[in-house]
């Protein structure tokens, strides 16, 4: 680890993190002042969803994925493959820094990031709870960020591989952003149509599956799958980045 | 004693790109010029000293170290200026200085400010709107600062100004009087003329000749260039022996090559003609050099 290469990288991005944060906690907001305001259809057919199902539904399926995975593609990108294709990455390799400090140095500031931006997220839901009284199921809740947390550290992982694989930023971006976005996509297209069920076996999404995690089952081992997807490409990474040329 | 070595390194990027079979050394206090047409290897010869490649064959080491699996120990007593300066853009120059001390553990900023004095930087612009020639500057205090044993230098005056380049090839002599052992990549002959003690050419990966760059400055034969006053006088001068290297009638000049003990020798014959002029065409690196650039000599 490196303080001055720490600093570095919070300086660098700490201004897209906090747009993302806070972009995130105002949707979780509405989402819960919306259903503050909800026709409570009183009499004949009392509407009976909790908030949590409202989250499920609309927040973590869609936002919640999209919105880090925003901030993973442009901050991972930038933290390796952009400073080696620029060459700004040879004054700081050009000092007895190692490469392994100044990936590993990143890779924390990144994973750190993320974490972060997770238990703000979270902490405004439990806070929403409160003002709202909308009596929501915090330990269910709180598994429910987990899983994201572990979501988005796997799609933080193979940007970050990404970056460190390749030396030019164009490269890096096309398989960083675009393996998250098929999986997103093949995610939503098994679930829409039944005779393409199969193609949630290719997709990362298919671990993070909230109305699992709502039932109470078959969460844990995808929990240590995305785990052990970002434990793997950060390590990836490392090694990648530790033994490549460096057109700088 | 070498300090940097190459050996036998290979590094082939196809289309003949690349380093092949490369072999040189720099001895402890040496200044090492490198010379050669663009893409003819030099860069990829410094990446592989920095570390930064690692050698399909043969390898870079300095000080006795792999280049490739020692680089923090080597990176300690190196300084380098890349061809290319690239920087940061959210920064000022004086706090990019700052961070490569950092980076460095370097607390004694007193050469770097002499530096920066010395080479007129202002540090407070912010390195985004620097000009090419204050970036250079930039790379030369961040290279000089931690008062390196070692410097690889690529192309490093370029973008300066005359009075900068004449500031930078003082200071490039006064770290050799000090002892540093320098590998110094140019394309300006005058650099490396003033500067290298010892000038390889390398082309398309491979170094085409070797010389001592003293052999250029004493050397005992030297180019005139003779302007007679009429054709005839040419004419009737041609019979005598010199090494004629240039015989042109329409200007009524020729170019004679002379050893020194033969100068006597042309100045008494010339007594018989009428001549406008006789100069001394000096011989420098870049004459010896040309050939090699234009790819006459292989």
């Amino acid at each position: 680890m490196s303080k001055t290469i720490l600093k570095q990288s919070v300086r660098n991005n700490y201004k897209i993190w906090l747009v993302i944060t806070l972009v995130l906690c105002l949707f979780l907001t509405m989402i819960f002042a919306a259903f503050n305001l909800r026709d409570t259809g009183e009499g004949e057919n009392p509407i009976s969803f909790t908030i949590l199902t409202l989250l499920t539904t609309s927040f973590y399926g869609m936002i919640a994925l999209i919105i880090p995975m925003i901030y993973s593609i442009f901050v991972g990108n930038r933290l390796i493959a952009r400073e080696i294709d620029s060459g700004i990455m040879s004054s700081t390799l050009n000092t007895p820094i190692t490469r392994n400090k100044v990936i590993i140095t990143k890779a924390v500031f990144f994973i750190s990031s993320i974490i972060l931006m997770m238990a703000v997220l979270t902490l405004v839901g439990l806070l929403m709870d409160s003002i709202f009284n909308t009596d929501l199921d915090i330990s269910t809740y709180l598994l429910i960020n987990l899983g994201l947390t572990l979501y988005s550290l796997a799609v933080s992982g193979i940007v970050f591989l990404s970056s460190s694989i390749f030396n030019k930023s164009s490269n890096a971006m096309a398989l960083g952003a675009g393996l998250p976005l098929l999986f997103y996509v093949l995610a939503l297209v098994a679930s829409l149509e039944d005779s393409f069920d199969f193609l949630k076996y290719f997709s990362l999404n298919t671990l993070f599956n909230t109305t699992n995690i709502v039932a109470g089952s078959n969460y844990i081992i995808p929990f240590i799958a995305m785990f052990v997807i970002a434990i793997g490409t950060y390590v990836a990474s490392v090694i990648c980045f530790k033994n490549k040329d460096l057109p700088i | 004693m070498d300090i940097i070595k190459i050996e036998n390194l290979t590094k082939d990027y196809g289309q003949n790109r690349g380093v092949f079979d490369l072999n040189f050394s720099v001895k402890k206090g040496e200044i090492y010029g490198f010379l050669g047409p663009n893409g003819a290897g030099k860069t990829t010869t410094i990446r592989h000293l920095l570390g930064f490649s690692r050698p399909d064959k043969g390898n870079a080491s300095i000080n006795g170290m792999d280049c490739w699996l020692k680089p923090r120990i080597i990176q300690e007593k190196l300084g380098y200026i890349p061809g290319e300066m690239a920087l940061p853009d959210n920064m000022t120059g004086g706090k990019f200085i700052q961070m490569i001390a950092e980076l460095r553990g370097l607390k004694d900023m007193t050469f770097s400010n002499e530096l920066i004095k010395r080479f007129d930087l202002d540090v407070k612009t912010n390195l985004k709107r620097m000009s090419k020639g204050t970036k250079q500057k930039i790379g030369i205090v961040v290279a000089f600062m931690h008062d390196p044993e070692i410097l690889l230098l690529d192309e490093p005056s370029s973008g300066l100004d005359p009075l900068m380049q004449a500031e930078f090839i003082d200071l490039v002599r006064e770290e050799k009087s000090k002892g540093k052992t320098i590998l110094l990549s140019s394309h300006m002959f005058d650099e490396v003329e003033k500067t290298c003690d010892r000038v390889s050419i390398i082309k398309q990966g491979k170094i085409v000749t070797t010389i001592n760059v003293k052999d250029i400055e004493h050397r005992n034969k030297k180019t005139y260039e003779i302007k007679f006053a009429s054709l005839e006088d040419l004419k009737k001068f041609k019979t005598l022996e010199f090494d004629v290297i240039e015989y042109n009638e329409e200007k009524s000049r020729v170019k004679l090559e002379v050893c020194d003990k033969d100068i006597n020798l042309l100045i008494n014959s010339l007594n018989n003609y009428k001549i406008d002029y006789i100069s001394e065409i000096k011989y420098t690196l870049e004459d010896y050099f040309m050939n090699f650039y234009r790819g006459e000599n292989k």
